[in-house]
């Protein structure tokens, strides 16, 4: 280990430390193996990952993101240095600070950073992986919205990915944070004004983790019958386009486009039939009760 | 001339880095260096391509890592430094870019190990020029090959954001 | 309180009988009798053909546990059978019983989430408290942690179970399907010695496996490797999988417990492996042996009379089955919040 560390978290997969580095200060992360693993497996899942952090941060900083900018790469050692912020944990901001917890103006402006940070990262398709409010950060010296903590990340253009990364920081502002749906509501807000993809994560979104949001319930069927049901997580009108093209479809085969009013309709949609888990179902049949 | 310590890397000697002007036998000096001169065992990087001081320090760590582990890539440790400073894995085209041309009049020079003085008075022997205080090497920086070579986008402005890109760029070359 | 409960969501016909004090909580399992749809090497076992061998069974294996258990029909307060999740035709077949059973017999009747028996029957046994659950078997591989009256998942596969996996892979292989693939796996993985790299998918608290599946092909033809190889392989690889998004969970809550249920972890080389995760936190591995991590009657019973105490029941035309059943559909009444 590098000279004069401090070791400042002991994680699961990893130990962090702080540590002087030529002339600066460097957060020093070193994987360790685990003796679970075959040596060999271990070896190259520990050098796979430390080479896949490395790049989705240094391609996150380069693209504009704000990140720690990458220092060095020991493969041999399984370390990564990168710059050691000044700044507030999220997270820590939301539940000690009392600007943040009780001023909506603070809240919207730090939703509105983190929706366009996240707009960024999605853009060039780096998938966090771990997005919580513990992984971001409020630089000291300018208040930019920094992401860190890129240890689970990878790359992937697939929106249900990107919509699984919005999904657990959900999850996160709803467990810890006051006010919290307001907030996540202009996360999503700004996150789909920046990014131009947003709406196949977002109508993701809704279709996996529906549930648990407001959602609208858009339906298509002929003569009473319903045929076609979908859950949109409710967000602008593209949702009551799509009711309004379904309910005076009279045909079956009715395609609904739901992507952005502007562009052409190049994708359409069957909108796909949810919440119906089949039912078996069969009495008993020549069995009668017999009274004992 | 600054003296640094490697954190990784104590024992592997100093950091030696310094900084000429006004230099008029950049050509002597190219020429001895592809002739593979022993006496001239230091970086020699054009300073239209530093920016800061941490740029060098990080290309410097990575070559003596590189040596250390046996993973150098060129002759020895002081080509890898000019090397190491280009994001790029084309050799010829990074000492180039990286290097002394026949024309460079501000030159920076890294030395790995060796005491201070001595390197210091060898230099003064080699550069006809004249030294220069290492902070001022940002004075001669070309910030459009900067962004050239780094592949830097334009909208980027702010010199910090720059030099983050920088020292990512080298690190990241070692992984891929 | 004695309870009855019938299991047939996959190749395994179970019947087991339970006795709970409702004095001390003490439980006591009177019979736990099962029989099992073993097909040929090389192919796997048909919902139909399955279907065919439970109800053939089942009256035989319905008397057996009763002749064991020395219980009278009367002395039955609730007939528990597995409503979920599992194959259709199996389901159905066993769930007819049940039903008619309780009409024959005048009983209520609880339809059981299987992966909720599987959970209780494992806290049970094993005397876990709040253990992080790795559930592990042919139709599921979920890892959950309880709060607030659910058992939440945590991560799941996002393609194929574990099990299945290994199914497949036997049948590859050519493996005997008796008793399970997954013993012929672990028998042969014994012998393995040399590593190949199969496919590692870990996405967060995801796993994915069937990369595996596609590649073991290829591997099969292109390098020089025995078939205990590949087991040893498959196993080092999707267990490491698993041991390391149980970590992250028990992490991500602050547990020191792991408790595994389910087929695969009966699994010696799953538990060792995941001994020796915990011991690097300072924690504790609980498992189960074949008796109560193989699918059973016991742990239906179990879990139908724990929702039976606190006065659940299915009302007979309601008492379906559904072949997908989330974990944390189940509202659990008998736990406290926390």
């Amino acid at each position: 280990m590098i000279e004069n560390a401090t070791l400042i978290k002991q994680g699961a997969e990893a130990r962090i430390h702080t540590a002087p580095f030529l002339t600066r200060t460097a957060i020093v992360k070193e994987r360790f193996s685990k003796a679970y693993r075959h040596p060999i497996l271990d070896k190259k899942l520990t050098a796979r990952r430390v080479n896949q952090e490395a790049r989705c941060l240094f391609k996150c900083r380069k693209s504009g993101v704000d990140a720690p900018a990458l220092y060095f790469v020991d493969t041999e050692d399984s370390t990564i240095y990168m710059e050691f912020v000044r700044g507030t944990i999220v997270k820590d901001l939301l539940v000690t600070n009392s600007e943040y917890i009780q001023n909506k103006g603070k809240q919207d402006e730090l939703a509105k950073k983190i929706g366009i940070a996240l707009a960024k990262v999605h853009e060039i398709d780096i998938i966090h992986g771990d997005l919580t409010t513990s992984n971001l950060m409020l630089r000291e010296s300018n208040q930019s919205l920094v992401v860190i903590d890129f240890g689970l990340s990878y790359i992937s253009s697939l929106p249900e990915d990107k919509a699984v990364d919005l999904y657990v920081l959900e999850r996160a502002f709803l467990s810890t944070h006051p006010n919290s749906e307001e907030m996540f509501t202009e996360i999503l807000d700004n996150y789909q004004k920046t990014y131009n993809a947003s709406q196949w994560v977002l109508s993701k979104l809704a279709e996996d983790y529906g549930d648990e949001r407001e959602v609208w319930n858009v339906q298509c069927g002929t003569q009473g019958k319903v045929i076609h049901r979908a859950s949109m997580f409710k967000l602008n009108e593209e949702v009551t386009l799509a009711s309004t093209i379904m309910s005076s479809s009279r045909s079956y085969n009715t395609k609904v486009f739901y992507g952005p009013p502007k562009c052409e309709p190049e994708r359409s949609e069957e909108i796909i039939e949810k919440g119906c888990d089949m039912e078996y179902w069969s009495d008993p049949v020549g069995v009668k009760k017999i009274e004992r | 001339m600054q003296t640094f310590t490697l954190e990784l890397y104590p024992t592997r000697g100093h950091i030696h880095i310094s900084f000429y002007k006004n230099v008029t036998n950049a050509e002597e000096l190219r020429k001895r260096l592809l002739a593979h001169d022993q006496e001239l065992s230091y970086a020699f990087i054009d300073a239209k391509v530093v920016m800061d001081r941490f740029q060098l320090l990080i290309a410097a760590n990575d070559a003596v890592h590189h040596e250390l582990h046996s993973l150098l890539k060129t002759y020895n440790v002081h080509s890898e430094i000019v090397y190491n400073l280009s994001p790029t894995t084309n050799i010829n085209e990074s000492l180039r870019r990286f290097g002394i041309s026949n024309s460079s009049t501000s030159i920076v020079v890294v030395k790995v190990g060796g005491n201070a003085e001595e390197v210091k008075s060898h230099l003064s022997t080699l550069i006809h020029g004249d030294e220069a205080d290492v902070g001022e090497f940002s004075n001669s920086v070309d910030i459009s090959s900067i962004k050239k070579y780094y592949k830097i986008d334009n909208k980027v402005t702010d010199q910090k954001e720059m030099l983050d890109i920088i020292v990512g760029s080298i690190a990241i070359k070692s992984v891929s | 309180m004695i309870a009855i409960g019938f299991e047939g969501s996959a190749n395994k016909l179970g019947i087991g009988i339970i006795e709970h004090s409702t004095e001390t909580g003490v439980v006591n399992i009177l019979a736990n009798i099962r029989h099992t749809h073993v097909t040929p090497p090389g192919t796997g076992f048909l919902p139909r053909d399955t279907a065919v061998h439970h109800r053939e069974h089942i009256i035989p294996v319905v008397k057996e546990a009763l002749k064991t258990s020395n219980v009278q029909i009367k002395d039955i307060d609730v007939i528990c059978y597995t409503k979920g999740p599992g194959m259709g035709a199996p389901l159905v077949s066993v769930a007819i019983v049940a039903r008619t059973l309780a009409l024959l017999w005048n009983k209520p009747i609880v339809g059981v989430n299987h992966c909720i028996g599987h959970i209780e029957m494992g806290r049970e046994i094993t005397g876990a408290d709040n253990p992080v659950v790795l559930y592990v078997s042919g139709g599921n591989t979920q890892v959950i942690a309880y709060s607030e009256h659910r058992y939440r998942i945590f991560g799941e596969t996002l393609d194929i179970a574990v099990g299945n996996c290994l199914d497949r892979f036997a049948r590859i292989l050519n493996l005997s399907n008796d008793p399970s693939p997954g013993y012929n796996i672990e028998q042969h993985a014994k012998k393995g010695k040399k590593f190949i790299e199969l496919p590692y998918t870990v996405k967060g608290m995801d796993v994915s496996f069937s990369g595996i599946l596609s590649n073991i092909e290829t591997i099969k033809n292109e390098q020089s490797c025995s078939p205990e190889d590949l087991c040893f392989s498959l196993q080092e690889t999707v267990f490491a999988m698993l041991v390391e998004i149980t970590e992250r969970a028990m992490a991500h809550i602050g547990s020191k417990e792991v408790l595994i249920v389910g087929g695969v972890g009966c699994n010696l080389r799953l538990q060792e492996m995941m001994a020796q995760m915990v011991e690097q936190r300072d924690g504790k591995v609980f498992a189960t042996d074949e008796r109560f991590c193989i699918d059973n009657g016991i742990m239906i019973a179990h879990a139908g009379l724990l929702a039976y105490r606190t006065g659940f029941i299915t009302p007979l035309e309601r008492s379906t089955c559904t072949q997908r059943f989330r974990t944390d559909e189940v509202y659990v009444a008998w736990r406290d919040a926390n």
